[in-house]
C-alpha cells in the first residue's frame, strides 16, 4: 500500500510530461518546413499518443487510492518566482476530473489529428496545422492539471490563442479572418472577468492555489474566510469573485450572451470545430466551473443551502440549452447546426452544475466530447465527399454512397438526442435532467432542459433527413464519394465509446459519478426504478422530436435545393426569426459594435486634433530646445574637446621626441626623477 | 625543518631547473645531430610545457604553510595561485616563441626563460629583503639575455643594453635603499623591519630610503617616469620576450612590490607637518601613478608601432596599478592581482598576435595589421578580444580589474581627498586610451588592404591565442572565480 502511494506520488510530480509532450512537439513543428508533412503528422499523432499513454498511467494512478482514502487528489507545488517578499508558486492537481479529462483530451485529439491527416492532406499549410493543433493540445492539458488559477489562466489564454489561430487558419477567407478575430474579442470580454475575479481572489485569500495541503483557495480554510461576513464584506467578495469567474466561463464554453462567436468558429478547417469547438476547449469552462465549484458554492453557507452564484449558473445555462436549441432548428449550414448544438449542450452543462449535478454534467461532458466529436469528424467527412458543400439544402440522398460515414453520424445524432438505452448521450441527460428536477429553487431549469431534448431531437432527425435522405440535390457532375480510411477509422472508434460510453454512468451502476465524487459505486435498480416517471417522460419527449422530424423531413423527402424549409411555409416569421438567431448579432452590431465605433471615432478625433496638437507643440518645443543643444554642442563641447584632443595629440609627439633613443637622456631623467619624488618627500607634500 | 621538507617546499622550483638542464642536454645532443631548428623549438618547448605540467603538479600538492627562518621562504595560498598563473604564462611564452624566435641557440633560450621563472617564484615566495633583491635579480639577468636574444638585429641588441643599464641602476637604488633600511632597523625580515619602521620618526635617511626603494619597483614595473626603457626594449626585443616582460614579470614584481610595501613599511608617516596621515610610500606612489596614467596614454596616441604602443600602454597599467597598490593596505590587494593577471592575459595574447603579424609581414607597424579580418579572421577576433579587454570593455576581464580597481580606491576612507581626483584622473586617461586601441581595431576590422594574402597560424600560436581569449572572456564573464582565489 505505502508503495503504491509512492508510485502515486511520483505520477503526481511527474504529471507534468503530458502538456510538455505536445508542447514540445509544437516548438520543433514551428521551425519545420513546409516540405516536411509525413514528418509533422507522424510527430503530432506520436506525440499525442505518448501523451495518451501517460494519461492512462495517471487515470490508473487515481484509481490505486481506491477505496477511496484521503489520498484520491494529490497536488505538488512549485514556487515559480519571488515578488517582493510573496512567493507565487504553481503546480499540478490529480484528481478523478482531471484525470477523465486527460484521458478523453488525449484520446480525443488522437482521433482527431488521424481524422485531420486525411481532411488536410491538399492544404499546403499542412506542417503549421499540426504545429497549432498541438500547441493547442498542450495548452489544454496544462489547463487541465493546472492546481493555480494563475496557471489555468495562463493556458486558458494559451488555447483560446491557438483556437485564434486555427479558425482563422485559412485567413486568406476574409469571413475566416472575421471569425478568428470575433472569437478572440469575445472571449476576451469573459476573460477580462476571470482576470478581475483571480485579482480579487489573490487580494482577498493570497493563494492562486487550488489545493496545497489545506492552505489552498479551493480549501476550507480560505473559504471560511471569504464567507465570513466580519471580514470585508464575506458574502459580497465569495459571489462577486465566482461570478467574475463565471463570466470567463461564459465567454469560453459560448453561454448566452456572449455564445455569438461559436457558431462563425466553424469558419476553422472541421477537424478543429471538432476538437477544439465541441469536443474540448469549449468544454473548458464546464470544466473551470466544476474545478472551481468549492468556492462557487461556497456562498451556499450563508444562504441556507442555496447559492446565488450557483442559482445564476443554473439560469444562464438552462436558459442557453433551450436558446440555441431553438436557433439549430433553422439552421441550413451542417456545422453551424452542430455549433448551435454544442451551445445547447454546453448549456446543459452550465445547468446541471448550477443544479447541484455536478458528476452528471462531467459525464455529460464525457460522452458530449464523444459523440460531438464523432458527428463534427463525420460532417468533416461529409463535406469532403461532397466537394466542399456545407449546405444541407444542396446535400441529401447520400446515405448509400458513404454508408460508414452515414452509419457512424446516425450513431453520433441517436447519441446526441438522447435515444434510450444504448446509446451514451441518453444516460448523461438523464442524470442531468434528474439532477434537475430535484433542485428545489425553482423547476425552470427542468422544463427547459425538457423542452431542449426535444428540440435536439428534432434538429438533429431535420438534419439527418436534410443530408442523408432523399434525392442528391447538389452538383450532379460530382457524385459523393466515401472518405479514405485515415478518416473513416476515427469515426468507427468514436461511434463505438459514443455507445460504450454511457455504460459506465447509467443510473443502475453510475461509476463514472461515484469516481468523480470519490464514493463506492453500487450497482442496483432502486435508483433507476425511482427515477422511472422522469425516464419515460424524457423518452417520450425525445420519441416526439424524432417523430415529428420524420414525419416532416425523412417520409416525405425535401423538395429541390431552392425549396423553403417546411417549417418556413408553416410559420415563416417565427422561422425566420431562428434562422436569423433571434438577431442577437444584429443586436450587438447596433448596440455595442456601433458604440464602440462611435468612441473609436471620437478617440480618433481627440487623437487628431486635441492630442496630436499638443504633441505636435511638444515636439516644436523640443526641436527648439533640440537645435539650441546642437549649437552648443557644435560650438562650445565638441569645440572644446576637439581642442582638448588636439592639445593630447601635440603633447603625444612632443613625449615621442623626448624618448630620442639616447640612454644618457634617460638616466639624467631618472636622476631628476629621482631628485624630484625625494623634493617632495621632504616637503612634505600632501596629495 | 629537515632538507626532506625544504626540498617538498621547493619542488615545483626544482622540477623546473631539472628540466632546464634536461632542455639544455637534449637540444645540445640535437644540434649536434644537426636537426632541424624547427625540430629543436619543438623538441625544447615541448619539455617547457612538460615542464610548467610537472611545476604545476608539485604546486597542487606542496603543502602551506612552509616557512624559513627570517621571512627567507613563506608560502601562501595567495602565492601558490600566481605561481600557477606565472607557469601558465610561461607555458605562453614558450609556445609563441617556438614559432618566431630567430636564433641558434634554441635550448638555451627556454632555459634562459624557465631561470627568470624561478626567479619570479621566489619573489613570489619571499618575505626577505635581501632574498627579494637576489631573487629579482635572478628574474631580471636572465631577461636581459633574451631581449638581446636576436644577435642578427642591431635593435635587439640595443634593447637589452638598455634594458641592462637601466636595470643596473634601477638595482642598485634598490640595493642601496634596502641597505639604508637594513641600517636603519637591523633587519632583514620584512615583517621586523615593519615593526621597526612603524613607531619611527621620519628621519631624511628613512625617506631617501623610501624613495629608494620606490624608484627600484618603479623601474620594474616599468611606471614613469622610471618606464624610459620599456618602448625601446619592448620594440626591439624578440616579441615572445617582451610579451614575458609585459605580463610575467609585472605581475611578480606588482605582487612582491605589494606584499614589501604593505608588510614592511606600514606606519612609515610623514610627520614633518603633521598633516598626512598615509605612510610616506603613498604619496610617492600617487606621483608615480599620476604620471604613468598621463604620461603613458599620452605618449601611447601617436606610436605607429604596435609594440611600441603596447610599451605605452604598459606603462599606463602600471599607473593604474599602482592605484591598486594605493588601497591594498586597508582593502587587501585582491583587486590589484586580480587586474594584474588579467592584463597580464591580455598582453601575452596581444604580443603573440603582434608575433604572428610579424612573422608574416616582418613589421609591427599599424598598418600591417590592416584588413586582418580578412586575412586571418581567428587572429582577428583573438586580437580585438585582447585589445578591448586592455581597454577595459565589458564583459571582457579588463572592464572588471578597471571597475575593482577604482572601487577600491574610491572604498578608501580617511581624511584625504586624493582619491576622488586619482579615480577620477584614472577614468579620463581610460578614454583617452580607447583612442589608441581603437585605432588598432580600426586596422583590423574596417581598413582594406588589397595585395592582402592570409596569414597561416601554427598550432601552437593558435592554442596560445584561442586560450588566453577564453579566459580573458571568462575572467571577465566569471570575476568572482578568480578574485575568491587571489
Amino acid at each position: 500500500m505505502i508503495s503504491k502511494t509512492w508510485e502515486t506520488l511520483l505520477v503526481v510530480k511527474l504529471l507534468w510530461i503530458i502538456p510538455a509532450i505536445p508542447m514540445l512537439a509544437a516548438g520543433v513543428l514551428a521551425l519545420t518546413p513546409r516540405g516536411y508533412r509525413r514528418m509533422a503528422a507522424s510527430l503530432a499523432i506520436g506525440s499525442m499518443v505518448l501523451a495518451f499513454l501517460f494519461s492512462c498511467l495517471a487515470f490508473y494512478a487515481t484509481m490505486i487510492p481506491l477505496p477511496y482514502s484521503e489520498a484520491w487528489r494529490q497536488s505538488y507545488n512549485v514556487p515559480w518566482f519571488d515578488i517582493g517578499h510573496e512567493t507565487v508558486r504553481v503546480g499540478w492537481v490529480l484528481d478523478p476530473l482531471s484525470a477523465l479529462m486527460l484521458a478523453m483530451v488525449t484520446f480525443v485529439g488522437t482521433c482527431i489529428f488521424v481524422f485531420s491527416t486525411g481532411y488536410m492532406a491538399e492544404d499546403e499549410n499542412f506542417t503549421r496545422f499540426f504545429g497549432f493543433l498541438t500547441l493547442f493540445a498542450g495548452a489544454m492539458l496544462g489547463l487541465i492539471i493546472s492546481n493555480s488559477l494563475l496557471l489555468l489562466f495562463i493556458c486558458w489564454e494559451l488555447v483560446g490563442l491557438a483556437s485564434y489561430l486555427l479558425i482563422g487558419f485559412w485567413f486568406h477567407k476574409p469571413s475566416a479572418a472575421a471569425a478568428a478575430k470575433k472569437a478572440f474579442m469575445t472571449t476576451r470580454i469573459g476573460d477580462l472577468g476571470l482576470l478581475i475575479g483571480m485579482v480579487w481572489l489573490y487580494s482577498e485569500t493570497g493563494t492562486l492555489l487550488f489545493y496545497d495541503g489545506g492552505f489552498g483557495c479551493l480549501e476550507t480554510k480560505a473559504l471560511i474566510g471569504l464567507v465570513t461576513p466580519a471580514i470585508s464584506g464575506g458574502t459580497l467578495a465569495v459571489t462577486g469573485i465566482a461570478l467574475l469567474i463565471f463570466c470567463g466561463a461564459i465567454g469560453k464554453s459560448g453561454q448566452f450572451p456572449l455564445h455569438v462567436w461559436l457558431p462563425d468558429a466553424m469558419e476553422g478547417p472541421t477537424p478543429v470545430s471538432a476538437l477544439i469547438h465541441a469536443a474540448t476547449m469549449v468544454a473548458a469552462g464546464v470544466f473551470l466551473v466544476g474545478r472551481m465549484l468549492p468556492l462557487m458554492g461556497a456562498d451556499m453557507i450563508l444562504f441556507s443551502g442555496s447559492s446565488p452564484t450557483l442559482y445564476i449558473v443554473a439560469m444562464v445555462g438552462s436558459f442557453t440549452a433551450l436558446f440555441a436549441a431553438l436557433i439549430a432548428v433553422a439552421q441550413t449550414d451542417i456545422k453551424r447546426i452542430l455549433a448551435y448544438s454544442t451551445v445547447s449542450q454546453l448549456g446543459y452543462m452550465m445547468m446541471a452544475i448550477g443544479v447541484g449535478g455536478y458528476p452528471a454534467a462531467i459525464f455529460h461532458l464525457l460522452t458530449h466530447a464523444f459523440f460531438k466529436a464523432l458527428l463534427f469528424l463525420g460532417s468533416g467527412s461529409v463535406i469532403h465527399g461532397c466537394h466542399h458543400e456545407q449546405d444541407i439544402r444542396r446535400m441529401g440522398g447520400i446515405a448509400g454512397s458513404m454508408k460508414i460515414t452515414f452509419a457512424t453520424y446516425a450513431v453520433g445524432m441517436m447519441a446526441l438526442s438522447g435515444v434510450p438505452f444504448f446509446f451514451s448521450g441518453f444516460w448523461s441527460k438523464e442524470a442531468i435532467l434528474h439532477a434537475a428536477l430535484t433542485w428545489t429553487p425553482s423547476m425552470l431549469p427542468f422544463i427547459f432542459g425538457l423542452c431542449g431534448a426535444f428540440l435536439t431531437a428534432f434538429y438533429m432527425t431535420r438534419m439527418m433527413g436534410y443530408v442523408f435522405f432523399g434525392n442528391y440535390r447538389g452538383d450532379s457532375c460530382h457524385a459523393p464519394h466515401e472518405s479514405p480510411a485515415t478518416m473513416t477509422v476515427p469515426l468507427v472508434i468514436l461511434a463505438v465509446f459514443a455507445v460504450l460510453l454511457g455504460f459506465a454512468g447509467t443510473s443502475f451502476w453510475p461509476w463514472c459519478q461515484s469516481y468523480l465524487t470519490a464514493q463506492r459505486v453500487r450497482f442496483g435498480w432502486e435508483e433507476f426504478l425511482h427515477a422511472w416517471p422522469l425516464t419515460g417522460g424524457s423518452i417520450a419527449m425525445v420519441a416526439a422530436g424524432i417523430g415529428l422530424g420524420w414525419k416532416l423531413y425523412i417520409s416525405r423527402p425535401v423538395g429541390g435545393a431552392d425549396a423553403p424549409d417546411i417549417l418556413e411555409t408553416m410559420h415563416p416569421k417565427i422561422y425566420n426569426c431562428l434562422k436569423n438567431k433571434f438577431f442577437v448579432d444584429e443586436f450587438y452590431a447596433a448596440t455595442w459594435v456601433r458604440w464602440c465605433g462611435a468612441f473609436a471615432s471620437v478617440s480618433d478625433w481627440m487623437e487628431r486634433f486635441v492630442w496630436g496638437g499638443m504633441m505636435r507643440g511638444a515636439a516644436f518645443f523640443t526641436a527648439c530646445l533640440a537645435l539650441l543643444n546642437s549649437e552648443t554642442d557644435e560650438r562650445v563641447v565638441n569645440g572644446s574637446f576637439d581642442g582638448g584632443c588636439k592639445v593630447l595629440k601635440a603633447s603625444s609627439g612632443k613625449l615621442s621626441l623626448f624618448q630620442n633613443g639616447k640612454a644618457q637622456r634617460y638616466l639624467c631623467v631618472i636622476g631628476a626623477a629621482f631628485a624630484l619624488l625625494l623634493l617632495a618627500l621632504e616637503m612634505g607634500v600632501k596629495l | 625543518m629537515n632538507y626532506g621538507d625544504l626540498l617538498r617546499a621547493f619542488s615545483a622550483e626544482t622540477l623546473l631547473v631539472l628540466f632546464a638542464g634536461v632542455i639544455a642536454f637534449a637540444d645540445g645532443w640535437l644540434a649536434r645531430k644537426g636537426r632541424a631548428e624547427q625540430l629543436r623549438h619543438q623538441i625544447a618547448s615541448g619539455l617547457l610545457l612538460l615542464a610548467c605540467a610537472g611545476a604545476g603538479w608539485s604546486l597542487v600538492r606542496v603543502t602551506p604553510p612552509c616557512m624559513l627562518p627570517d621571512g627567507m621562504i613563506v608560502s601562501t595560498d595567495v602565492g601558490i595561485h600566481l605561481k600557477g598563473v606565472i607557469l601558465v604564462l610561461l607555458s605562453f611564452t614558450g609556445l609563441i616563441a617556438a614559432g618566431t624566435v630567430r636564433t641558434h641557440h634554441i635550448g638555451e633560450f627556454y632555459i634562459l626563460l624557465i631561470l627568470s621563472a624561478i626567479g619570479m617564484f621566489v619573489m613570489l615566495s619571499t618575505e626577505n629583503l635581501l632574498m627579494a633583491f637576489v631573487a629579482l635579480e635572478l628574474a631580471s639577468i636572465a631577461l636581459y639575455i633574451l631581449a638581446g636574444f636576436d644577435k642578427k638585429d642591431v635593435r635587439s641588441a640595443e634593447a637589452a643594453m638598455k634594458y641592462f643599464l637601466f636595470g643596473g641602476v634601477a638595482a642598485a637604488f634598490l640595493l642601496f635603499g634596502l641597505s639604508l633600511v637594513y641600517g636603519l632597523t637591523g633587519s632583514l625580515d620584512v615583517r621586523v623591519v615593519g615593526r621597526s619602521l612603524s613607531h619611527m620618526p621620519a628621519s631624511p635617511l628613512l625617506l631617501t630610503a623610501t624613495v629608494m626603494v620606490m624608484a627600484g619597483f618603479a623601474f620594474k614595473i616599468a611606471a614613469a617616469p622610471f618606464h624610459l626603457w620599456a618602448p625601446d626594449a619592448y620594440e626591439g626585443a624578440p616579441v615572445s620576450v617582451a610579451a614575458f616582460v609585459a605580463s610575467a614579470s609585472k605581475v611578480a614584481g606588482f605582487a612582491l612590490f605589494v606584499k614589501l610595501l604593505t608588510v614592511g613599511f606600514p606606519g612609515t608617516f610623514l610627520t614633518r607637518n603633521g598633516l598626512w596621515d598615509a605612510p610616506s610610500w603613498m604619496s610617492l606612489a600617487v606621483l608615480l601613478s599620476v604620471f604613468s596614467m598621463i604620461w603613458g596614454n599620452v605618449a601611447a596616441l601617436k606610436q605607429k608601432s604596435v609594440k611600441r604602443l603596447l610599451a605605452y600602454s604598459a606603462v599606463a597599467h602600471a599607473g593604474y596599478m599602482l592605484i591598486g597598490v594605493l588601497a591594498a593596505p586597508k582593502l587587501g590587494s585582491n583587486a590589484l592581482l586580480y587586474y594584474a593577471v588579467t592584463y597580464a592575459l591580455a598582453t601575452v595574447g596581444a604580443f603573440g598576435a603582434v608575433a604572428a603579424v610579424e612573422k608574416s609581414c616582418g613589421s609591427d607597424k599599424l598598418d600591417a595589421f590592416a584588413g586582418l579580418m580578412r586575412r586571418s579572421p581567428f587572429l582577428a577576433i583573438c586580437m580585438a578580444a585582447f585589445i578591448l579587454s586592455l581597454a577595459g570593455i565589458p564583459p571582457l576581464a579588463g572592464f572588471f580589474g578597471k571597475f575593482y580597481l577604482f572601487a577600491a580606491i574610491l572604498k578608501m576612507d580617511g581624511s584625504s581627498l586624493c582619491r576622488f581626483w586619482l579615480a577620477g584622473l584614472a577614468l579620463a586617461t581610460s578614454c583617452v586610451s580607447l583612442y589608441y586601441y581603437l585605432q588598432i581595431l580600426k586596422q583590423v576590422f574596417v581598413v582594406e588592404k588589397e595585395d592582402a594574402d592570409t596569414i597561416g597560424l601554427d598550432t601552437p600560436l593558435r592554442w596560445v591565442l584561442g586560450l588566453a581569449a577564453a579566459g580573458v572572456l571568462a575572467a571577465g564573464l566569471f570575476p568572482e572565480a578568480l578574485l575568491r582565489v587571489l
